[in-house]
């Protein structure tokens, strides 16, 4: 077992406390320092150090946060700050526990964005099923408005104002998709929208809007104390800064974990989290959210880099690794995975209404049993080999929750194609006949029915 | 950049918000400047394109058929159903034509085997769930549907598990939603909040199980909303009195003009045996067959729609009738007719021809009205004929007459303001007001209200809207007339107008700055108090307006225009209809000829009428019902329907188009024309009148249009569009008012004055003073309109005329509702000149403070003309709401059965 250095860790400690900082706290470590310094920048310098700190963003894509920012069209106001805080990603658990328990650096955070981007409002989008989350960043927005942090004339400065917004979804996934999360703040129904104009010509009623995920926000301020350099101590290629990655499923040691993108997934697994539970073995692991292409046992030795993981086909997303062991039907994760597709879906676009749901009733079929010889054939020409653009549904569709319901099937099938065929071939799951599925031990398949997945 | 406008409250929100509203499509280029074209390629084909247009518009410029379900020209684009997925070289994946803007260069491949492929895909996913019930469903036939999965689907399915199946839900009493069917584009909801207005319909549910439906259940509201089933794809939404009934291609379709209103709509009859069995938006030409345009634009109203079958009512009479002592007896029509020639003859010779009246139904065709005319001028030696017992009083008719007279207005040309005056205008003359909505919203060009009552439909649209009390809209048409003139103060019409200088500056800039624009003035002004004084106030101002300018006077009534233009009125001389229960009453008038009942029946109650009738030595009646009036004639003529006639008529705006009979008189009925020209002969003028409509036609255009040789075949709807349209120019001047002559030799043959002639504003007539508006304290001043379902005599004998009539509401201006204490959906009494009633309230901008709006024919007891003169108006809430009409409706809520 290699040596487990011991890094710096910006976030986490503060949140292992598992308090929440409330503003007297908070100050007494200097909060809000950095947004008054950032009173006094230009506006576009603290873009510029944000593109330099190479900052990219933690709500999946990874696109770099500094070219974002600089894509509003010039002259155009009022802008908008929408905070991504719908994580509603299986297996995605990072942006709550900032919420709850670093409020405040938030706020400050989203004072320094809005500086940078010349907004004077600022909307937090929280998952609804987040109730305390909300509750906390109410309080603190409240508090933050008692001292004058927020609201017109912030920090005393004549003529500075931001106010912040918080708004709870309810209890959508596709919300969190950067349209539908606008479209859903405007009080509709939370519909992507059709992309041009993206949302940093015309977002929120019509104006520039900047959708940035709360994870990527909260690093704003760090980087205008520490400098952009000090953001790039920790480096993969093109990915920079230290990141939290969300572990979850068959480790001994599942949790939240600040790290750099240099940490390889093996570490990750088996020095982080302590290695797989009890006498099992490792069978996959979904690296970066419940969308990305799955990777075998011999696939983890991989920088947890937007590159490092893309280089061995997958993708780091929202950095969300899913573990699981020996005992794991793949065609019953399969299922699982395509039963929140379907799910979630919001049901605008013919491809993915259509698709999501006819993959899982497939998908499903087969793991009852039901398989006939053709169906991967179905599936593969449905959902493609897994990459963008692919298949009937890929790149078919409005946004991309079509290519996410899409991808994990080509990839699950591609890296088990043997066991699927066997479920078709015999007429049942190899996994139940054996009792030995993860699921069965923890009460089996409860619901039977067609229509809902098991819960565990 | 995409043009962006804000959405409604409700609704879908991404695409109905953000939608670019779409410009009217496929445009031609011309007078597009150099600077905002340029060329791309589409389909190996260089073509031209401007700056802004998407994919899809340039392919329907180019005859380019790109499959498409959610794009519809007139609705925003929804971009969901994903068939138009184009090849676009140098994009890595197909992107779809309907939202796509095109760029310079840019290299469009709509056929290519990727686009194919994709559009291919995307048809397998529709037809997924979709139950392909074709045997039971009634849009087999002109399926979307169906026709694309020949043409850009396969054969198989690959489907090997359960589909998706919903409980039907019973919302609307007209439109039956079979949700199985829907293949969620989106076009209904979006129609409902874009045109419609009414926000009614709604996507509910989420991913694979979401369904359309109505918010609360209940009816899709909107005089409208019969167009959603055109606009429906599939079988979803479908007809509910169609439904069943037939099969669309064993019925017979006639290209026709809808008969109900002054919009004069272009429809489509399908008939089979003599009887109707559905109105639609003209069919056009695909292929080798006729079929509802999927794309079409003309949207047609509810009441056209649903309302067109009152022919086949139960009262019914194809024969004719002729009175022996004091009984009715049958007759052939030929003796009928030499009976009223007779009985006509004898009141002429005793008492000279002055002292018989010939009135006409509004909605008479232009071939009808121009020989009643000549039947009462040049046979029987009257002037009294007229078309306008709808206006409720002379002055106001009188008023009426002078407007269209000079009208000199209309929406084709696309003004860049419209000033609208008064006038429930969607309920008047629907399809009008959508197509001035069309132009706010479509277009972009600006609305702008005056007068005491603003059209709630068009209300939303408005850029600009300015009160006044009741009674002030002449006064207040006239100092804009003077700002604009340079000889009043804009601070003295602010004051009058309520309004900051500021509010009234903008109006005045908006007005100068225009290039074009129209000023329309609804001129079934509620009791017809204030059109006799707001009309030369209006004349005046489109005077003061100048170049670029038109003025269009509205009234409901079908050919108002023709028969005007016609002079089938009594001028100074003659009795008109509003004259003449006096008349019959002092003994002037002793002989009558009605040419469709609906010439009298809104001159009183039927006692009323009753009464008068009885004291006449003739009364002649041409007409298709028993009625009461029918078993008052002397002599009942069996006149053809509203399905069985041939002929012309004009709409508000002046275009001419065809009547065409789709069945064959019921009976021994005959046309109008026939009539008319067997009454003439039967006075002894065997010359009068023609043998063929074609011949009358003739006489009717060397009357209108002297320069043109359009038969009536020219004007029919060739090959589904209407190329020959054409707008045949209003005489001005009242030149039809040739003096009577009793069986004089030769026809007039009066000179036209054009319209492009020099405009003349009509002088002011004895227009009454109108008093001052009432102040909320005095309790309220009750104004009305017409509604196009509440006209009564036919409207009420189509088969479902209650399904059609609106929930009677009365209209209270926010403030004046919370004053009282009311709010909409609320029910109260009304007190009116000591009568009363219980209405429910509906809160709305409609109204100024002080006023209360109800629609006429709403309301039996408060009938506008047994209610001359301003009436005072109490309202006194009641602690009950109107029950929701949907809950009624509802036998259960739809949810999706299985997932
Ligand atoms: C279906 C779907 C769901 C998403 N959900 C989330 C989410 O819950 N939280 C989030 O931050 N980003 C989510 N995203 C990504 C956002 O669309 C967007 O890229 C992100 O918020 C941008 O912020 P960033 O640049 O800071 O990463 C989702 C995207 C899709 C397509
Ligand atoms: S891809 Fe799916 S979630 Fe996205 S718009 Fe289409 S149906 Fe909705
Ligand atoms: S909607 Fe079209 S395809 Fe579907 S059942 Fe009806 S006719 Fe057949
Ligand atoms: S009912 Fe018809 S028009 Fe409405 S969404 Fe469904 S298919 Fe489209
Ligand atoms: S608007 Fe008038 S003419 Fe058009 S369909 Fe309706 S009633 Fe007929
Ligand atoms: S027509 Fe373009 S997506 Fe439906």
């Amino acid at each position: 077992m290699p040596e487990v250095a011991e890094w710096e860790r910006v976030l986490l400690p503060d949140i292992e406390k598992n308090e929440t900082e409330w503003l007297a706290a908070y100050l007494k470590k200097g909060g809000y320092d950095v947004a008054r310094k950032a009173l006094d920048m230009e506006p576009e310098s603290i873009v510029a150090q944000v593109k330099e700190s190479g900052l990219r963003g933690r709500g999946g894509a990874g696109f770099p946060t500094g070219m974002k920012w600089s894509f509003l069209p010039k002259g155009a106001f009022p802008r908008y700050l929408a905070i991504n805080a719908d994580e509603s990603e299986p297996g995605t658990c990072k942006d709550r526990p900032l919420m709850e328990q670093r409020p405040h650096t938030l706020i400050e955070g989203i004072i320094c964005s809005c500086l940078a981007i010349e907004s004077e409002t600022a909307f937090i989008y929280i998952r609804g099923e987040y109730y305390k989350s909300a509750k906390v960043m109410e309080k603190a927005v409240a508090e933050a408005y008692a001292e004058g942090f927020l609201g017109a004339n912030i920090f005393g400065r004549e003529g500075k104002r931001v106010d912040i917004v918080v708004h709870r979804g309810a209890g959508a996934y596709i919300c969190g998709e950067e349209t539908a999360l606008l479209t859903s703040l405007e009080g509709y129904r939370g519909y992507p929208k059709l992309k041009p104009p993206f949302p940093a010509i015309s977002g929120l009623y019509g104006k520039p809007t900047i959708i940035n995920n709360v994870e990527t926000i909260i690093n704003v301020p760090y980087i205008l104390k520490n400098g952009a350099e000090w953001f790039k101590k920790w480096v993969h290629e093109r990915t920079t800064g230290l990141r939290l990655y969300s572990v979850s499923g068959h480790v001994r040691k599942p949790g939240v974990y600040e790290l750099p993108p240099t940490v390889t997934l093996k570490e990750l697994i088996h020095d982080y989290c302590g290695g797989i539970r009890n006498g099992h073995d490792l069978k996959f692991v979904i690296p970066g959210g419940s969308s990305v292409p799955w990777l075998k046992p011999d696939q983890i030795d991989i920088p947890m880099s937007h590159e490092g993981v893309a280089a061995a086909g997958s993708m780091l997303g929202s950095s969300a690794v899913m573990v699981c062991d020996h005992t794991v039907c793949p065609v019953w994760a399969l299922g699982n995975l395509s039963h929140f597709y379907k799910h979630e879906s919001c049901g605008q676009c013919t491809p993915c209404r259509e698709g999501s749901s006819w993959l899982y009733k497939i998908v499903r079929r087969i793991e009852a049993g039901g398989g006939q010889p053709g169906d991967l054939d179905t599936l593969y020409s449905l959902a493609g080999e897994g990459t963008p653009g692919s298949g009937m549904i890929s790149g078919k569709s409005i946004c991309a929750l079509g290519d996410a319901a899409a991808w994990p099937v080509g990839s699950a099938i591609k890296q088990f194609r043997e066991e699927f065929e066997e479920h078709i071939e015999t007429g049942k799951c190899p996994y139940r006949e054996r009792k030995t599925s993860y699921w069965m031990a923890n009460g089996g398949f409860v619901n039977e029915s067609f229509d809902g997945m098991p819960v565990p | 950049m995409a043009q962006v406008t804000k959405g409604p409250a409700c609704g879908i929100g991404a695409t109905i918000g953000y939608g670019a509203p779409a410009g009217k499509v496929g445009r031609a280029l011309e007078g597009v400047p150099e600077d905002q074209l340029f060329t791309m390629t589409l389909n190996g084909r260089e073509v031209k394109a401007r700056k802004g247009e998407t994919i899809m518009e340039v392919c329907h410029r180019e005859d380019t058929y790109v499959p498409h379900y959610c794009w519809h020209p007139s609705l925003s684009i929804a971009g969901n159903c994903r068939l138009c997925l184009v090849e676009v070289e140098k994009v890595p994946k197909p992107i779809i034509a309907c939202q796509t803007q095109v760029s310079p260069g840019m290299v469009v491949k709509s056929a290519s085997e990727q686009a194919k492929t994709a559009q291919e895909w995307m048809m397998e996913f529709l037809l997924v769930n979709h139950p392909l019930d074709c045997p039971i469903c009634d849009r087999g036939g002109e399926c979307q549907l169906q026709r694309y999965s020949m043409e850009y689907g396969t054969s198989h399915s690959r489907m090997a598990d359960k589909k998706r199946k919903y409980v039907k839900p019973q919302a609307d009493p007209l439109i039956d939603i079979e949700r199985n069917r829907c293949i969620m584009c989106t076009r209904c909801v979006r129609f409902c909040d874009e045109v419609g207005g009414d926000h009614v319909m709604g996507v509910f549910a989420r991913g694979n199980d979401n369904y359309i439906g109505t918010f609360g259940q209940g009816p899709v509201s909107n005089i409208f909303s019969g167009n959603v089933i055109d606009l429906c794809p599939v079988g979803c939404l479908t007809s509910k009195p169609f439904r069943f009934k037939a099969r669309v291609w064993e019925l017979t379709q006639t290209q026709t003009t809808c008969t109900q209103c002054s919009s004069g709509c272009k429809v489509t009859s399908w008939t089979r045996n003599g009887r109707l069995y559905r109105t639609t938006p003209p069919s056009r030409q695909r292929h080798d067959h006729f079929t509802i345009n999927e794309d079409t634009e003309e949207f047609i109203c509810n009441q056209g729609r649903f309302g067109a079958d009152f022919s086949a009512h139960d009262s019914r009479r194809g024969e004719s009738l002729v009175r022996r002592a004091d009984r009715l007896e049958p007759a052939p029509f030929g003796d009928a007719v030499a009976r009223a020639g007779k009985a006509l003859r004898e009141v002429v010779e005793r008492h000279g021809g002055e002292s018989v009246a010939i009135l006409l139904s509004p909605r008479a065709t232009n071939e009808e009205g121009l020989l009643a005319r000549k039947l009462a001028r040049d046979v029987v030696g009257t002037w009294s004929v007229d078309w306008r017992a709808n206006q409720q009083s002379v002055e106001a008719a009188n008023a009426v007459s002078a407007a269209l007279r000079v009208a000199d207005g209309d929406l084709e040309s696309e003004p860049d303001v419209v000033v609208i005056v008064n006038g429930d205008i969607a309920h008047q003359s629907p399809v009008l007001a959508l197509r001035i909505q069309e132009l706010g919203r479509r277009h972009l060009k600006k609305i702008v209200m005056l007068g005491h009552y603003h059209d709630p439909y068009l209300a939303g649209h408005a850029a600009m809207s300015f009160h006044n009390a009741p009674g002030r809209t002449a006064e207040i048409l006239a100092q804009l007339a003077g700002v604009l003139a340079g000889e009043a103060s804009v601070a003295d019409l602010a004051s009058s107008l309520g309004r900051t200088e500021e509010d009234v500056r903008e109006l005045v800039d908006t007005i100068k700055s225009a290039q074009s624009g129209l000023l329309v003035q609804s001129l079934q002004d509620f009791d017809g108090r204030y059109a006799p004084a707001e009309v030369p106030a209006a004349g005046a101002l489109r005077a003061a307006l100048g170049e670029g300018w038109g003025w269009l006077p509205v009234t409901g009534e079908r050919n108002a225009v023709g028969l005007n233009a016609l002079g089938c009125e009594p001028g100074e001389h003659g009795i008109g209809a509003r004259g003449l229960l006096d008349a019959i009453g002092d003994g002037r008038i002793k002989a009558v000829v009605a040419i469709g009942a609906d010439a009298i029946d809104p001159l009183g109650n039927e006692e009323l009428l009753a009464g008068a009738l009885s004291n006449l030595d003739a009364f002649v009646l041409a007409d298709s019902f028993d009625s009461p009036y029918s078993r008052l004639a002397t002599v009942f003529l069996g006149m053809a329907g509203n399905l069985e006639t041939d002929g012309t008529a004009f709409d508000i705006e002046g275009n001419i188009a065809l009547v065409k009979a789709g069945v064959d008189p019921v009976g021994d009925s005959r046309q109008g024309w026939r009539i008319l020209t067997e009454l003439g002969r039967a006075l002894g003028r065997a010359d009068f009148g023609a043998d063929s409509i074609e011949d009358v036609w003739t006489q009717v255009r060397a009357e209108l249009a002297a320069d043109s040789d359009a038969t009536l075949a020219a004007l029919e709807l060739e090959g589904g569009t209407n190329a020959a349209q054409f707008v045949v120019q209003r005489p001005a001047g009242g030149a039809r008012n040739r003096a009577p002559e009793h069986n004089p030799g030769n026809y007039r043959t009066d000179g036209l004055h054009l319209r492009s002639a020099a405009f003349e504003a009509p002088k002011a007539g004895t227009a009454p003073s109108s008093s001052d508006p009432a102040s909320a304290a005095d309790g309220f001043l009750l104004t009305w309109g017409p509604h196009v379902s509440g006209r009564g005599y036919l409207q009420n004998r189509a088969s479902i005329a209650e399904m059609l009539l609106p929930k009677p509401f009365l209209e209270v201006h926010p403030a004046d509702a919370a004053a009282i204490g009311v709010k909409t959906n609320q029910f109260a009494v009304l007190h009116v000149n000591g009568l009363r009633t219980k209405v429910g309230i509906k809160v709305g901008r409609g109204p100024a403070r002080g006023t209360v709006y109800m629609s006429a024919g709403v309301y039996g007891p408060f009938d506008p003309s047994s209610n001359a003169g301003p009436v005072e108006v109490r309202i006194e809430p009641l602690d009950e709401l109107v029950p929701d009409q949907g809950e009624a409706l509802i036998a259960a809520e739809s949810a999706p059965e299985s997932h």
